[in-house]
């Protein structure tokens, strides 16, 4: 199953300028899935650095592709369970690597994996590339699972989940 | 202006303390509703993304060791415990040794409450 971003804008509870992914593909319930997200130079990280700076200042910050990767991870969740009025939250993370860097105009692909998932958590692995080029792995994201009552009302789970 | 790519800023309050043979760095920072990211983290519920506690620790150790930055390279372990909203007071509390640069860090609310618990390698 593929997901657009229209689809993903409406799965994720998160407003237009934190949503960190653009397209997934492979999406297997389940078992895992690929995300797409291409940097732009306009995006607000960007936005208080000195023009003349050079473009080793324009890498993306490790924080936010950990949080891209962890939105990948909560909609393979999210496609996973028919519990629509629970969500996900970002609850932790073990031995994370960032071995390389990705720049505006860079597309980043995140390969998400589900390792185990229970009644109140979720745990899964993965690593991000730039092209072939591997620029992080991450051994264990933890979420918890919350009544989604804690979060804003997010749009309909099960447009996404029926296709 | 910012020297590199950044989703929020340090802690406007940074010192340091060697200790033992490590440095003892103490941070506070109000957490601002208005950032660039966080109105959309939730749209109606703003919560402070747990990333971002990351990134201020991260940026507040760089401030006090005179680094223009310092780059993330591996996450040993971070954990978010409970969530920090628009006018919660951050503060942390990191011993951090360099060469290469590790920080350990426990970051509380004003009221004690622990937040996040983190140990990051940084070039």
């Amino acid at each position: 199953m593929d997901l657009d971003f229209a689809q993903l804008r409406r799965l994720l509870p998160h407003g237009p300028g934190m949503v960190l992914l653009d397209r997934v593909e492979e999406l297997e319930p389940e078992t895992g899935l690929t995300a797409f997200k291409t940097i732009s130079g306009g995006e607000p990280c960007y936005a208080l650095l000195d023009g003349s700076a050079g473009i080793d200042a324009f890498a993306y910050p490790a924080s936010l592709l950990l949080e891209s990767f962890g939105q990948a991870a909560a909609v393979l969740w999210l496609c996973s369970t028919p519990a629509a009025e629970r969500v996900l939250m970002f609850a932790g993370a073990k031995e994370c690597e960032f071995t390389g860097h990705a720049y505006p105009g860079d597309t980043v692909r995140h390969v998400v994996r589900l390792e185990h998932r229970s009644e109140g958590a979720a745990f899964v692995s993965g690593h991000t590339l730039v092209g072939e080029r591997r620029i992080a792995s991450y051994g264990s994201l933890t979420a918890v699972v919350r009544p989604r009552s804690a979060l804003p009302e997010p749009a309909a789970v099960a447009s996404i989940t029926t296709g | 202006m910012n020297t590199v790519a950044a989703p929020t800023s340090a802690c406007e309050r940074v010192e340091a303390i060697p200790q033992n043979g490590v440095l003892l760095v103490r941070g506070r920072k109000i957490i601002d509703g208005d950032g660039p990211y966080l109105p959309d983290h939730f749209p109606t519920i703003t919560i402070f993304p747990g990333v971002f506690i990351l990134e201020t620790v991260v940026r507040s150790v760089a401030k006090v060791l005179g680094r223009d930055a310092l780059s993330v390279v591996k996450v040993r372990s971070l954990r978010f415990l409970v969530p920090l909203y628009p006018g919660d007071e951050l503060r942390f509390e990191a011993k951090v040794s360099t060469d290469p640069v590790l920080i350990k860090a426990i970051c509380v609310r004003a009221d004690d409450v622990k937040v996040a618990t983190l140990s990051v390698e940084c070039g």
